[in-house]
């Protein structure tokens, strides 16, 4: 390193600072600020009148979740507090640099506290589903329609990003760029293009969809009903989700050798065994990417559910359309700012736990090749 | 709300889809398990593979096409019929419009042709240019072409929808309220998140890591959760004396999106200015140049392609942006292009005129399309740059 000047570290500290202003500045007062002050606003009630706003503690939480999930708040949080303990204290002995055998042990204790706190929480989460029939009951439609959303999407994305990232993949394969393209354009369109685009199409009358069901001479379907619109929109966000996902497995694919498969089919491997033992392992990396980019997307998802319909049922909202349409949509002109920051706390927490159970996947040794 | 009034009534009217034994939904679920099947065995692989591609791709074209003919159609004609839409350009006894059709067949077929006749070596970035504004401004000749012909067939005022769109339903404006904040935001984000991101890569300093830490904690927080607290903060911050105030403010949302998109921003830029030698630094240095005539002349310049990258996806995010312009944003002449689109689609007078909306949609998109065909490789790029070595 080059020495400019009397006080090299002080010289570079103030060159740092000033370069840091301008943007830690935005982010703090725009983005951190509010974000840690969202916890105070969740235990405030304030309609849109009043100057002020009037506390409340943790009733919105309460109401949320009803009172036999509050009555279990208490241990799942002696619970979650416990396990991050446990996880400071293996991160801590790693970072003390140990005998190899310790740092191994701190690693695997380290990951087991975070799939602790998943498995607390979300075990919670799924008795507060499943079980009690507790709380909010159009809040717990948000959040199943939010886990649908995420599963079974996340189950299709998944599939057809992979098949066609392998097709990409293939030297056989023709017309490469051109498919590129029109398979990974829609990712680029704004939800509400997205959601306007497909509306129409599946309109009962003059869309698309039954369009081409009557020119195969095949009864309309209504797409839009209340039972069918999640699933609906499922199927617009697999069109409009699988380009990006099936750029970063391409990417990933084109870094394995193929030195590998020409060796795998020389010992007589099938397509199965090939699958199982080479492409999957050496993805292993980019899938756990691919899958915790949808786990948060999809459960940030807002335009799409939003623009979808101006009608929203406990069967077709999810957490963040209710939220907005609590705090801001002002059809009964009453607005719930701190009861609707509850809920964006909620899903706060649901993104941070499908990232920490997706890090912990990623625990292991990576492969190195 | 008629229209949805409509839809209601008309799905009420009972379940008949094949005897509701199956529906939609079924048969998808059953076709992707069989696909995942036939991907395991490597006779049926490739076949497989070609199909499903096509089927998919022919889908995408074919509600693409629906969208911009519809756009150009007058209110009913083509929404209940599309496949009119086909015989207005195909049929043999208006010369002049199948000319005009048969015209842009071939140019669309000469299109997709030109990429095998007049191959790019990967080097050859000129020559991949000149082909690729060849094909592009072929296909600009063709729809030319097209519309023409149209208008003086009388096939009807195709603009009138567009003109609808732009000028009655304000279109235009939002346009341009989006480009601006898109604008503005992008240079803002870059120039503070580029100055930051040299700062956390090349320099040390006590706490480098907690910060670049903090910035990077920003991606898992959820827009949501910043909305009503940035709401009820921002009301309260208005300069009356320089008219400035952060709700119904271009500017108010330039800063708020600049802010939100610094910690993806930060994160890409980091890597790459990390990613760059630092020999060149330790020259400058001998030259005399101080840090931040490193920075501006050295550092800056070479970190160009990541830089594009970023601008990209920021000018495609705050393009795309939907939450907290509808939050910050209810003075009709200020709104961004998708809550304009959002509201055209649910106003009364404009719910059932398709060829609106459409021409809407297609006013959205256009821009995005553009970005997309001339940056596809920096977007490509960018996306594998930032997620599977980040």
């Amino acid at each position: 390193m080059i020495v400019r000047g009397r006080h090299p570290h002080l010289r570079q500290a103030l060159a740092a600072a000033l370069l840091l202003a301008p943007a830690a500045a935005l982010f703090g007062v725009l983005v951190a600020w509010p974000a840690m002050r969202a916890l105070w606003v969740s235990t405030q009630r304030w309609t849109g009148f009043s100057p002020r706003t009037e506390p409340v503690g943790g009733e919105h939480y309460a109401t949320l979740f009803g009172p036999t999930a509050m009555r279990w708040m208490p241990l799942l949080g002696a619970a979650v507090l416990l396990l991050g303990a446990t996880a400071v204290a293996g991160q801590l002995l790693r970072r003390s640099r140990p005998t190899a055998r310790a740092q191994r042990l701190a690693r695997r204790l380290g990951g087991l506290a975070m799939l602790g706190i998943v498995a607390a929480v979300g075990t919670f989460l799924l008795v507060w589903l499943l079980v009690w029939n507790d709380g909010d009951s159009f809040f717990r439609g948000c959040v199943r329609n939010n886990f649908t959303y995420m599963i079974v999407g996340g189950l299709f994305h998944f599939v057809y990003a992979f098949l066609f990232a392998a097709a990409l993949g293939l030297p056989a394969f023709r017309g490469k760029a051109f498919f590129r393209t029109m398979i990974f354009f829609p990712s680029f369109i704004s939800a509400i293009g997205v959601a306007m685009l497909w509306q129409r199409i599946y309109d009962p009358s003059n869309g698309l969809a039954n369009f081409l069901l009557r020119l195969c001479r095949i009864d309309p379907f209504a797409w839009l009903s209340g039972d069918n619109m999640l699933n609906s929109i499922i199927v617009c966000g697999v069109w409009a989700g699988v380009g990006s996902q099936m750029i970063l497995l391409l990417a990933g694919m084109q870094r394995i050798p193929p030195t590998y498969y020409e060796a795998a089919r020389i010992d007589g491997a099938g397509e199965g065994q090939v699958f199982r033992h080479i492409t999957l392992p050496m993805l292993r990396e980019v899938i756990l990417i691919v899958l915790t980019l949808w786990v948060i997307g999809s459960l940030k998802v807002f335009g799409l559910f939003q623009a979808f319909t101006i009608s929203h049922t406990e069967k077709t909202s999810v957490v963040s359309v209710r939220q907005y349409e609590l705090a801001f949509s002002n059809r009964d002109n009453i607005y719930m700012m701190g009861y609707a920051t509850a809920m964006a706390v909620v899903l706060l927490v649901l993104v941070v736990l499908g990232t920490m159970a997706m890090r912990s996947l990623r625990e292991r040794e990576p492969l190195e090749f | 709300m008629t229209i949805w009034a409509d839809m209601l009534a008309a799905q009420s009217a009972g379940p008949g889809w094949l005897g509701s034994l199956v529906s939609p939904w079924t048969v998808l679920t059953y076709a992707t398990v069989t696909v995942v099947l036939l991907y395991f065995s490597s006779r049926t692989r490739l076949p497989m593979l070609y199909a499903v591609k096509s089927l998919w791709v022919a889908g995408t074209i074919l509600a693409f096409l629906w969208v911009v003919v519809t756009s150009m159609g007058s209110n009913q004609q083509f929404v209940q019929h599309p496949e009119r839409a086909i015989s207005q350009f195909f049929d043999p006894h208006q010369r002049l419009t199948f000319a005009a059709g048969l015209f842009a067949l071939l140019a669309v077929a000469a299109m997709v042709l030109m990429g095998r006749i007049l191959p790019a070596r990967p080097l050859q970035v000129r020559r991949r240019r000149a082909v690729l504004s060849l094909r592009i401004a072929l296909g600009c000749v063709a729809a030319g072409v097209l519309l023409v012909a149209a208008h003086f067939n009388g096939y009807g005022a195709w603009y009138a929808s567009y003109a609808t769109a732009l000028l009655v339903a304000h279109m235009g404006e939002y346009a341009v309220n989006s480009a601006l904040i898109a604008v503005g935001s992008v240079l803002l984000t870059i120039l503070t998140a580029s100055m930051a991101a040299y700062a956390l890569s090349r320099l040390t300093f006590a706490g480098r890591d907690a910060i670049l830490y903090a910035f990077i904690a920003g991606l898992a927080i959820p827009g949501q959760l910043i909305l009503v607290p940035l709401f009820l903060m921002l009301r309260h911050w208005t300069l009356p004396a320089a008219g400035f105030s952060f709700m119904d403010s271009r500017f108010g949302l330039i800063l708020i999106y600049s802010a939100t998109g610094l910690p993806f921003t930060i994160f890409l830029l980091t890597g790459f200015f990390g990613s760059l030698p630092s020999e060149l630094g330790e020259a400058a240095a001998i030259d005399g140049c101080g840090e931040f005539a490193t920075f501006r002349q050295v550092y800056f310049p070479l970190a160009a392609p990541g830089i594009t990258t970023a601008a990209i996806f920021n000018f495609l995010g705050v393009w795309n942006e939907y939450n907290f312009a509808l939050v910050f944003i209810t003075n009709p002449r200020l709104k961004t292009l998708p809550v304009g689109l959002y509201t055209l689609n649910v106003s009364q007078q404009y719910a059932a005129n398709w060829p609106a909306l459409f021409a809407g949609i297609v006013i959205l998109w256009a821009p995005t399309f553009l970005i997309f065909l001339l940056l596809q490789r920096q977007i490509i790029a960018g996306l594998t740059l930032g997620s599977v070595k980040g």
